[in-house]
């Protein structure tokens, strides 16, 4: 057992070593205690522009005495442009927080990049699921009353956010310059960029252009709103992750994804994320907000969802062939368009026998 | 090529060895990959064998709204995005009409080719 390769092996690597030592110094730093000791790390599922990661983290003294999990996220190897910082999406996390949103209580940010590598920052780790096709296979015709209602009513704490209100976001931009048009030239740039010669998602922009409805108040969005991107457990909404394309906006189009029939997984029946009714949702919406959303409204929302999410796929189809990550998930998500077409179709009016 | 096993044999057989002989032998955090190949098995088979009469279905379609005949697809794709994007199909009435027709009709080509448990909904 005790022989020097055996030894050499279970020594960590130097740098690794060091680079723990480093966030332990960083944690008993900020947690106020005498020492802080990382027992396990853990790289967590999901996740492919960030890295998450499981600390077991033991803690003597101070206000966080005993065990901890707690989660560390930084940057991925490579950045998605259009996404948030760390930095930035540690103020978005501390805000929605505050306002009494759902989501893994911030703790700590490291901007200095000698401790870990890249930024990175750290919050409490929450249990739960946010498997799509879990979350949606429940047996009941009206699907889950409780935690449907739950997500309208954290999803309207988040669009109680208005520009202005909150001097920290003002890093998300002007929202007067967000509009339904910058929206569709943003989507019809990237298609031609691509070569991407689509009729049906063609039509669609068009079918956007000739129906955009008034704007509404802009407030703070998700942004990435869906089944798929929250913790769920026992009927119970636990914490509503993935914040990297929070801006401000229209709170329909939140909505709009939320509900689009591409994120209902294996309950394309149950029009709000495949979790329950449309009805459920909004009436824990207007517990918080008194947002109402008109049939035709909300159409038009769900075109334009179902469009940004063709037009991703697509971009993620190109990553794989241009040889940049080849990958056979996003060679599939490519094979999507048909379904997103059909969807497009049906939703304008378009759909023939 | 006229050698049989063809393409589309070959991806059957390759499929049905997958799930039948090795599917079962896996570990579970490669289960989800290796439904991923199954799926691009079946997809790519099933393009083998319906893909060319879809293209030839979608160039007939495409020619009837161009008014035009068609040389090669991707530049008939490109003329009509050219000709919604540019406010042809606005209208409703007979043009569109006939766009709405031949659009499902690729579209439904392409899902049965894709994913067709989705046409069957």
């Amino acid at each position: 057992m005790s022989g020097p390769n055996v030894a050499a092996v279970q020594t960590p690597q130097p740098e690794e070593q060091l680079k723990k030592t480093r966030l332990e110094a960083f944690l008993c730093a900020h947690a106020g205690a005498q020492q802080v000791r990382v027992e396990q790390q853990q790289r967590l599922s999901g996740g492919a522009i960030q890295e998450n990661w499981l600390l077991e983290v033991s803690v003597e003294g101070g206000a966080y005495a005993g065990r901890q999990r707690w989660v560390l996220r930084s940057d991925a190897q490579s950045a998605v442009p259009g996404s948030l910082s760390r930095a930035e999406e540690f103020t978005v996390l501390s805000t929605v927080y505050c306002a009494g949103v759902k989501v893994p209580r911030p703790l700590w940010l490291c901007e200095d990049t000698s401790v870990h590598g890249r930024a990175f920052f750290i919050m409490e780790w929450v249990s739960g699921i946010t498997a799509g096709h879990k979350l949606t296979s429940h047996p009941g015709a009206q699907g889950d009353m409780r935690l449907v209602a739950e997500l309208g009513a954290n999803l309207a704490r988040i669009h109680q956010i208005k520009p202005g209100q909150a001097r920290a976001l003002d890093f998300l931009g002007d929202p007067q310059q967000v509009s339904v048009q910058s929206c569709i030239d943003a989507h019809r740039g990237v298609l031609d960029h691509l070569g991407a010669f689509q009729p049906v998602l063609e039509w669609a922009l068009r079918w956007c252009e000739m129906n955009a409805p008034e704007p509404a108040v802009p407030c703070l969005l998700h942004g990435d709103f869906r089944t798929g991107n929250y913790l769920a457990e026992t009927s119970r909404l636990q914490a509503i992750l993935d914040w990297e394309f929070t801006g401000w906006g229209d709170p329909r189009e939140d909505i709009g994804w939320f509900t689009a029939r591409c994120w209902r997984f294996a309950r394309p029946d149950l029009e709000a994320g495949g979790i329950g009714s449309l009805e459920r949702f909004m009436a824990g919406y207007n517990e918080v907000s008194s947002l109402r959303i008109e049939r035709e409204e909300l159409l038009f929302w769900q075109v334009m969802a179902t469009l940004r999410w063709a037009v991703i796929a697509q971009q993620q189809a190109q990553r794989h062939l241009s040889g940049e990550e080849p990958s056979l998930e996003l060679a599939l998500t490519g094979r999507l368009l048909p379904e997103l077409e059909l969807d497009l179709l049906r939703l304008t009016g378009g759909l023939r026998r | 090529m006229n050698i049989r096993p063809d393409a589309s044999d070959l991806l059957a057989i390759a499929r049905q060895t997958l799930f039948a002989e090795l599917l079962p032998q896996l570990p579970d955090h490669l289960r989800y990959q290796a439904l991923m190949v199954a799926n691009a098995m079946a997809i790519a088979g099933r393009e083998c064998r319906d893909g060319e009469v879809a293209d030839v279905a979608e160039a007939r379609g495409l020619e009837a709204l161009l008014d035009a005949p068609v040389e090669s697809l991707a530049d008939a794709r490109q003329a009509l995005c050219r000709a919604i994007r540019q406010g042809r199909f606005d209208a409703p009435g007979q043009d569109q009409e006939q766009l709405f027709a031949v659009l499902s009709a690729i579209t439904r080509a392409r899902l049965s080719i894709s994913n067709p448990k989705v046409l069957a909904e």
